[in-house]
């Protein structure tokens, strides 16, 4: 194949292009779902296809086909010369590339057992045994299971000469337990919500879940729910969990920090940025002990790669340095505009999708307490976990999330009593200013989101957060109505 | 585009090549172009060409769903191996499974000659149009888009349909100073678009939103235009119109269906054959869809029975199902929210003090069981006074019961809009509504 991209790529050289590559990818995914100890999805997915990106002059030019004739490749890259060809003729502006050395590699994302050599019947069984623990708990009325594996095997060929052939595999897994009472249902997930946790790791990461064992808790939780009380609606003290604080960084500092979002590109669908470029290196977007990094070279991590979709190499780079805002998400393109070098997040997630700005892995870093001591700094005040609702404003500042639940402290320790449909919501900067203590590395883990939606056609794309539970003060809680 | 012949024959390969084994298939072939801008100019420009099969196949009560791009005769025997390893590792359900009964039907082809003719070179002329009219004073962001899409179902059982049908769509954000507007528009080809009247009115709210007010969070009554209606009522036919949530007790249609929910003209469809929709008149499983109340004189008519829903309910299937790997899910793909008698006109200039909102954003579910939905508004926010549109408002955020919000209804406009969406077109009007519930303000 890899030669076969090389041809299509002098093909284009021929006809005066003033860069192309050429990806070429497949894809297999496996789903198992599970309700109730019954298997109700088993699949099996395959799709492979190639992609051809193509700058004339000041014009961009995609095409992707999943065409496997001999003249398919030539024609999806004419599709694509006359597509960079139409848009050339209205280019205003000089495009230019961030310098990239020219890479000729191989990588492969480590793990210990491959997901897909794993037999399917021990996943469903594992499946089936939690939520039929879960179910054994009595107001239980639904427990709900799933696994998701995915081996993505690609080729970048470029006219500059870079090869770079990269295999990432994906295994994730989570579980659910929800009650039905007067006062609506609740829900409790391990160890996440929506599809529970993922990362670039075999099977050894679904197996130290340890699922079954956790489904007892979130039953008796979920049940415990449905009778709990709301919050008063106010202003305390909270502490954040690792797998909520996730999607906290997710939408509220890896969004914003997306340079084409930044530059407009985004505005007419997901929307743009309150991180202009005047911020960079003045605003405070935090407080000392706010440190965010895009880490896209940690083992594991659901945002880890070799090379980006532009043969740019995985990079660790600062976002946010004790509080200061001090770097973006970027491409080659938007790279250039800034004059540095592209931090390797132009990535696509398909064949058939060509690579805009994502997020890699957003880090939170970890702080020096213990959770003990971040609980016993609070005199009233919960502990929110795990996802529940998301939703954040154009420019991401108003935000307001929901949780599954709610732990009161009072006193510096917690209760035992829990709260059901807990909300808090604050404005991005003043929220990141309110933390006043993140948990040390032994509560920190890089969490996998794998739904991340972005860009139009949609393009869903696998990303990390490493995060710890961390404190914020008077945060507008329970503001429901 | 393939043509129904190339699915023909892919009847014959499979019922040859799957002797043995029961299955249902759904086989799709998308050719679509996009071409976006930013900041008035053009920065991404794409074409994708794709097909996938997916197969689900039965046996002894267990199912399993093999997927593939490759339809070669290599790719279809590469599928069935897959499907016996699955369906051996499986386990049976719990509910008497059978493969959809056969749709008879004739192969439906809706497609517009301005799609099927439309190179780049149109869809950047439909940009510069944009462009002409902004003027200098007003960027543009956005994309102009079509796409021609097949797809056939077939079946063990002799089931075999089959659809063609094209779209065109284009989304439009003018931006002014920090005042912005936007519409959208998704039909069966270019020339109902409606481009040219819609462009004006966002160019006319970018100028006019300049220099926002803030008022405070409270409840208000609201007129909201097409693109947020749409985006409301999608939530709500998502949250409150799958008939397995429903039957497991888990939606709010549980205490709301058969129920008088809104004013007596508020009629909501699910209607692929509307002229200002994209008609996807086959469901994955074959089933036909023909239109569907689901609310009908301020009633909520009815909840969607997917194939595996209707089959494990003892319920008839209503031609919602969107996938085969989920087969309990029911989506409604055609959303019609009908229009009343009064113009919009009319509506805004009866409202002493309101709050007229072009746009959501990020909407998302805040509860399910209550039908709680939160977002913010954006892109033409104003607040009314005296029956005229005044001043722009700052974005603020909402947290709304839907089934108050219906009760709360007080006009729905004769005019309706076709709207983009971020998942499905939408066919709205515009729509009045008191203690409307705004919670926050953004900074």
């Amino acid at each position: 194949m890899q030669e076969k991209l090389q041809k299509i790529l002098h093909y284009l050289n021929s006809k005066g292009v003033r860069y192309a590559d050429a990806r070429y990818e497949e894809h297999l995914q496996q789903e198992i779902y599970v309700e109730n100890g019954v298997l109700k999805t088993l699949t099996n997915n395959f799709n492979s296809g190639t992609g051809i990106r193509v700058l004339f002059e000041n014009g961009w030019g995609f095409a992707a086909t999943d065409d496997r004739g001999e003249s398919a490749l030539e024609k999806i890259a004419d599709r694509a010369l006359e597509i960079a060809q139409a848009s050339n003729k209205r280019a205003n502006k000089q495009v230019n590339l961030a310098q990239e050395p020219v890479h000729q590699d191989n990588f492969k994302s480590s793990y210990q057992k491959d997901p897909f050599e794993v037999s399917q019947k021990q996943k469903i069984e594992i499946l089936k045994g939690a939520t039929l623990k879960a179910k054994e708990i009595e107001g239980v009325a639904r427990s709900t299971g799933s696994m998701l594996f995915r081996k993505i095997n690609k080729i970048f060929v470029s006219t500059e000469g870079s090869v770079i052939e990269q295999q990432i595999v994906v295994s994730g897994a989570g579980i659910t337990a929800q009650s039905v009472g007067e006062g609506g249902f609740q829900t409790r997930s391990y160890p996440s919500s929506f599809g529970g946790d993922h990362s670039t790791r075999g099977w050894e990461f679904v197996e130290e879940m340890d699922l079954v064992n956790h489904a007892s808790k979130i039953a008796n939780e979920a049940v415990e729910l449905v009778k709990a009380p709301e919050i008063e609606p106010g202003e305390y003290d909270i502490i954040i969990s690792g797998n909520q604080l996730a999607l906290q960084v997710h939408e509220s500092c890896g969004h914003p920090i997306e340079l084409d979002r930044v530059m407009g590109s985004e505005l007419s669908f997901a929307g743009g940025s309150f991180l202009s470029m005047d911020k960079l290196n003045s605003l405070k977007y935090g407080s000392e002990y706010v440190t965010i990094t895009a880490d896209a070279t940690i083992p594991g991590g659901l945002g880890s790669f070799g090379y980006d979709d532009e043969g740019v190499q995985a990079q660790r780079s600062y976002i946010v340095r004790n509080g200061l805002f001090v770097g973006y998400l970027m491409n080659r393109q938007t790279a250039a505009e800034l004059g540095l070098r592209s931090n390797g997040a132009a990535r696509a997630d398909s064949w058939s999708h060509l690579p805009i700005i994502r997020m890699t892995n957003i880090n939170l870093l970890p702080g020096n307490f213990t959770l003990d001591e971040l609980i016993s700094g609070i005199d009233y005040g919960f502990l929110l976990d795990t996802n529940k609702s998301w939703s954040i404003d154009d420019l991401r500042l108003n935000f307001q999330f929901a949780t599954e639940v709610a732990y009161e402290i009072k006193g510096g320790k917690l209760t035992g009593r829990i709260f059901k449909n807990p909300v808090y919501f604050d404005i991005t900067p003043k929220f990141w200013n309110k933390c006043d203590g993140v948990a040390n590395e032994k509560f920190w883990r890089v969490w996998g989101v794998p739904n991340c939606g972005k860009g139009q056609p949609m393009q869903v794309m696998y990303v990390g957060h490493g995060t710890a539970p961390a404190r914020f003060r008077k945060v507008k809680v329970g503001v429901r109505k | 585009m393939k043509g129904e012949n190339f699915y023909r024959n892919l009847f014959r390969l499979m019922n040859e090549h799957f002797v043995g084994l029961k299955f249902l298939s759904s086989v799709s072939n998308n050719e679509g172009a996009l071409t976006r801008f930013a900041n008035s100019e053009i920065h991404q420009n794409v074409f994708e060409k794709k097909s996938v099969i997916s197969i689900l196949a039965t046996k002894d009560n267990k199912v399993a769903v093999a997927t593939t791009n490759d339809l070669s005769i290599n790719g279809l025997k590469e599928a069935r191996k897959k499907l016996e390893q699955m369906l051996e590792n499986s386990t049976p359900l719990d509910y008497e499974f059978r493969l959809p009964d056969v749709s008879i039907g004739y192969p439906v082809e809706n497609i517009s000659d301005s799609v099927k003719n439309a190179s780049a070179e149109d869809r950047a002329q439909i940009f510069d149009k944009i462009l002409k009219v902004s003027g200098k004073d007003v960027q543009a962001f956005g994309y102009v888009s079509d796409s021609i899409s097949e797809n056939a179902v077939i079946s063990s059982n002799g089931m075999f349909v089959y659809q063609a049908y094209s779209s065109a769509s284009f989304n439009f954000v003018a931006l002014s100073g920090s005042g912005s507007g936007y519409v959208s528009s998704t039909a069966r080809g270019y020339e109902d678009l409606d481009v040219d009247k819609k462009i004006h009115r966002a160019i006319e709210f970018a100028k006019r939103s300049n220099n926002q007010v803030e008022i405070d969070p409270g409840l208000y009554t609201v007129i909201l235009g097409p693109e947020a209606v749409s985006e409301l009522f999608f939530y709500f036919s998502y949250v409150c119109t799958n008939g397995y949530m429903h039957e497991l007790k888990m939606s709010p249609s549980v205490r709301f269906l058969g129920q008088k929910i809104g004013p007596s003209n508020l009629n909501v469809y699910d209607d692929p054959n509307h002229k200002m929709q994209v008609p996807w008149v086959y469901d994955i499983c074959g089933k036909k869809r023909e239109k569907t109340a689901i609310i009908e004189n301020g009633v909520f008519k009815n909840v969607f029975y997917s194939h595996g829903a209707s089959l494990r309910f003892g319920k008839k299937p209503t031609g919602h199902s969107i996938s085969l790997e989920d087969l309990d899910f029911s989506m409604p793909a055609n959303l019609v929210i009908e229009g009343g008698t009064t113009p919009v006109e009319e509506i805004i200039s009866h409202t002493e003090r309101g709050i007229y909102v072009n746009r959501f954003h990020y909407m998302n579910v805040v509860d399910p069981y209550e039908a709680m939905f939160t977002g913010m508004t954006r892109d033409g926010t104003f607040l009314i006074e005296n029956g005229q549109l005044t001043r722009p408002i700052k974005n603020m955020r909402f947290n709304v019961k839907f089934f108050e919000f219906s009760k709360n209804i007080e006009a729905i406009s004769k005019e309706t809009e076709s709207t983009s969406g971020e998942y499905f077109p939408a066919v709205a009007p515009f729509i009045k509504v008191s203690n409307f519930n705004f919670t926050s303000k953004t900074a």
